[in-house]
């Protein structure tokens, strides 16, 4: 009976609006059957945490990496998704960890259970990876659950001290770069040794400068998307662009990723010239996806804020924050010192002029985007499961009203635990929230 | 200055206002620095004649500020710290000193200076996550950039000296700690669990010299003194704070917390810092390296093995966790009870291998997770069926 009740299950998905958008889903499985096939073929496979200064090297060396977290949230939609969760749970990770890890680690006990991967379950299963890399940066369950994996597999793990990569308000990064650099670089060519050791590849600085490069031209291709993204009305949809993030985040050092965002952008500037609209009834209002990890469980929520007309014209979570490289790349000759301070510039972007407004950065982006993107309303969501992406988002309700009237709703939804996404009250949010966005526009225009 | 002592003073220090001294040292002309968790160097704060006090919650305090401006899915021992915070119960404070310990401190951090920027010096201490060689480089810049702040804000030099006399000082501080702990290795334990946790309470409440004379006053008055219980199963506590009354519950179902594993416990104390070598460098070692807090990644053997090499992840648990079994046998624990406060994430991940660990050294387990303020009768009623197992 759960088994028919699964199979029964409606949509929770989005519908897409781009053409090219939806290549991207195709683009993602390529990247995943490359590492099956890779791994059949007996080429290293390396699960990565993103953000952890290791998707270029793994490029560079031809790893096959696995991420992850994208992992997790694809199977938040899928039957057996839960599943993982319940078996982590079980082994007594509390409900109130990262979802994520508890995909992860559900899906490593299940994979120690079962002696191999199974085809039914979420896109098949992650291919076993040769190597396990994670870092410090960003948040606790980056390192502490890729430290569990290894109490259900038998994998050489590296984790990487990348803590202040990231740096946290009232820091100015131009004070502390060179420091943060010199420690990151010690940690990148330690990782270069573990997979070299691990892995039998090679590490060649002049390819390495080659990926690197490219990753710079796919990032600035993917700004260029975005930036186009401003025109009212606005010709892609932030569901949209969900599915577009993991080929500028995770797989930017590829040429087709690189292809695929000049595809993408030749197709929004056509929807922008022929002013073509997204969703059935048009753009009513332009809302801005302020703050907090999506629900991949239900990215159906996009589709019913289209109903309404409130068309999510931009994110500040899923995107690139400003065009990737720095005048003074150049003066980079060392491949791995350029890698990391694009990587240090773009993590802590705009940190100075929010700390001049005595603002967290993320309540710098939300100010910066929602009048950059000309948006009438604000929706974040609050994630039960991810302290580092929920933690604020009340406080910056308050910062917000110091610098914008527009209305600002906030949801909560987890990113990768089904059982924590409430489908009716999604929808009767939503539908008063439009409500206030109506009227605070109407007031605005003097209507 | 109150004329009571020993355990007296303590009970005076806790049921009336344990900062009375603090604010009176103030009064007097001293500054005053409010801390959270475990990471911040006090040493550093006494030589500067800074008086560094532990800042903790109110477990029976509704966090009604909090409610107004914080999410609820994160630690409510912090949401609770802030919240008093915010209703003025460390209006006295120069300054605070928040080191990152975990993401919901971090986080918390981020909007704390929006609603109190009352205090002149606020400072957030990056403590890198892991303890290696690049950590320590990078808790080096830390330390360093803390002096910075520190010297400005008081106008005075940091001198190597002070700084060597006030690690000694805080040394003497963790010795008399674990000689009041080792009190309760005796079969018939001179002191509750409970009076342990508030004695730990008062001396953070202290400048390190008066903390250190009220623990001597204490030590010589209990080992005069016969035992305080009846002869309960002997249980360690594992978790972060335990300032909640969670020690109180569990002695009060007839068991002795004779050990922890906990913030406000061991990790406070259990490790000195080294002298005779160079000041920052014992400062790093000690915060990043020798703190046992979940927060800290601590590298596994592993990745040193040469390729095909496997590895033994017990052996990994128990250089990350097995200290806890350790206290476990040397305290002679019949039993050990988790309390993780929820969306704790360093406590959480660590569940299952803390408790298979203790479990494989023949300790059994009971865990517990819920929020700072406890809901006794339901945890009195689990605590006392593991309690029973325990006697069987």
């Amino acid at each position: 009976m759960a088994e028919e009740l699964k199979n029964t299950k409606p949509r929770t998905g989005a519908v897409k609006t781009t053409q090219t958008c939806h290549e991207a889903g195709q683009l993602i499985k390529k990247f995943n059957a490359d590492a099956v096939r890779a791994l059949q073929e007996g080429s290293p496979v390396a699960w990565v945490m993103v953000s952890s200064m290791m998707e270029e090297l793994c490029a560079a060396m031809d790893i096959s990496p696995v991420f992850t977290e994208n992992y997790a949230t694809a199977a938040a939609s899928r039957p057996g998704g839960v599943k993982m969760l319940e078996v982590a749970e079980g082994d007594g990770y509390p409900q109130g960890i990262c979802s994520y890890a508890r995909v992860g680690i559900g899906h490593a006990m299940l994979r120690q259970q079962c002696g191999c991967v199974q085809p039914d379950w979420p896109l098949g299963g992650m291919a076993d990876p040769t190597v396990i890399l994670g870092s410090t940066n960003v948040c606790e369950p980056r390192y502490k659950w890729y430290q569990q994996l290894r109490r259900y597999q038998n994998v050489p793990y590296f984790c990487g001290e990348y803590s202040m990569m990231r740096l946290q308000s009232g820091v100015d990064p131009a004070e502390v770069e060179s420091y943060v650099i010199a420690a990151a670089k010690k940690e990148f060519l330690r990782c270069k040794d573990f997979l070299v050791k691990h892995t039998g590849r090679k590490f060649d600085e002049s390819r390495f400068m080659e990926v690197v490069l490219q990753g710079e031209r796919t990032r600035d291709a993917w700004w260029k998307c975005e930036e186009i993204r401003r025109a009212v009305p606005g010709p892609m949809p932030f569901e949209d662009m969900i599915g577009c993030f993991p080929i500028g985040f995770m797989y930017s050092a590829y040429p087709e990723s690189e292809a695929f965002f000049n595809k993408l952008y030749a197709e929004l500037e056509e929807r922008v010239a022929q002013k073509k609209e997204v969703g059935p009834v048009g753009e009513k209002y332009r809302i801005l996806w302020g703050w907090g990890i999506p629900p991949y469980g239900y990215l159906k929520l996009f589709n019913i804020m289209e109903e309404y007309g409130a068309i999510p014209v931009f994110g500040t979570s899923n995107t690139c924050y400003g065009k990737y490289t720095h005048d003074d790349f150049g003066s980079f000759t060392d491949p791995v010192e350029r890698y990391l301070v694009g990587q240090f510039r773009s993590t802590n972007h705009g940190m100075a002029e929010a700390n001049a407004m005595h603002v967290t950065q993320d309540v710098y982006d939300v100010i910066r985007f929602a009048k950059e993107y000309k948006c009438d309303g604000i929706v974040m969501n609050g994630t039960p499961s991810c302290r580092f992406r929920t933690i604020g988002q009340m406080a910056a309700i308050e910062m917000l009203k110091e610098s914008t009237d527009i209305p600002i709703l906030i949801m909560e939804n987890d990113m990768a635990d089904p059982r924590a996404i409430n489908e009716a009250e999604i929808r009767s949010s939503l539908e008063s929230f439009v409500q206030v966005v109506d009227t605070a526009k109407r007031r605005r225009e003097g209507n | 200055m109150s004329e009571t002592k020993g355990l007296a003073r303590v009970n005076e220090m806790l049921s009336t206002d344990r900062f009375a001294r603090a604010k009176e040292l103030r009064a007097a002309g001293k500054h005053v620095f409010g801390y959270v968790c475990c990471f911040a160097p006090l040493e550093m704060l006494t030589a500067l004649d800074i008086v560094p006090v532990r800042l903790l919650g109110d477990p029976n305090e509704p966090q009604t500020e909090a409610d107004k401006h914080v999410e609820t899915i994160m630690c409510s021992f912090i949401r609770s710290v802030f919240d008093i915070d915010l209703k003025g119960c460390f209006s006295f404070l120069d300054g605070l000193v928040v080191p990152h310990s975990c993401d919901s401190v971090c986080m918390t951090w981020g909007i704390w200076p929006y609603y109190n920027d009352s205090r002149v010096f606020q400072y957030f201490l990056n403590v890198p996550h892991s303890a290696t060689e690049t950590g320590e480089e990078l808790m080096g810049h830390a330390l360093q950039d803390f002096k910075k702040k520190l010297e400005q804000f008081t106008g005075k030099a940091l001198t190597e000296e002070a700084l060597r006399s006030a690690i000694v000082r805080h040394n003497r501080q963790r010795a008399l700690l674990r000689e009041l702990y080792d009190l309760r290795k005796d079969p018939v334990p001179p002191i509750t669990g409970t009076e342990v946790k508030q004695v730990l309470i008062a001396v953070m409440s202290l400048p390190v010299d008066e903390g250190n004379a009220l623990l001597e006053e204490v030590l010589a008055e209990v080992r005069t003194r016969a035992s305080q219980k009846a002869g309960g199963p002997r249980i360690l506590v594992y978790g972060p704070a335990m300032d909640n009354g969670f020690i109180d519950l569990v002695e009060s179902c007839g068991a002795e917390v004779v050990i922890d594993d906990a913030c406000l416990g061991t990790r406070f104390f259990s490790a000195n810092v080294e002298e005779g070598i160079d000041p920052y460098l014992a400062l790093n070692h000690r915060y990043l390296r020798d703190t046992k807090c979940p927060r800290t990644y601590r590298r596994p053997p592993e990745e040193e093995l040469a390729p095909g090499q496997t590895y033994n992840y017990e052996e990994d648990v128990e250089l990350r966790l097995g200290h806890i079994a350790k206290y476990a046998k040397e305290w002679k624990a019949d039993g050990a009870i988790f309390y993780v406060i929820r969306f704790c994430d360093s406590h959480g991940f660590d569940i299952p291998d803390a408790r298979d660990s203790l479990k494989r050294h023949g300790v059994p387990v009971l865990v517990l997770e819920g929020d700072y303020t406890l809901t006794k009768e339901q945890l009195k009623t689990r605590i006392q069926a593991f309690l029973e197992m325990l006697d069987q």
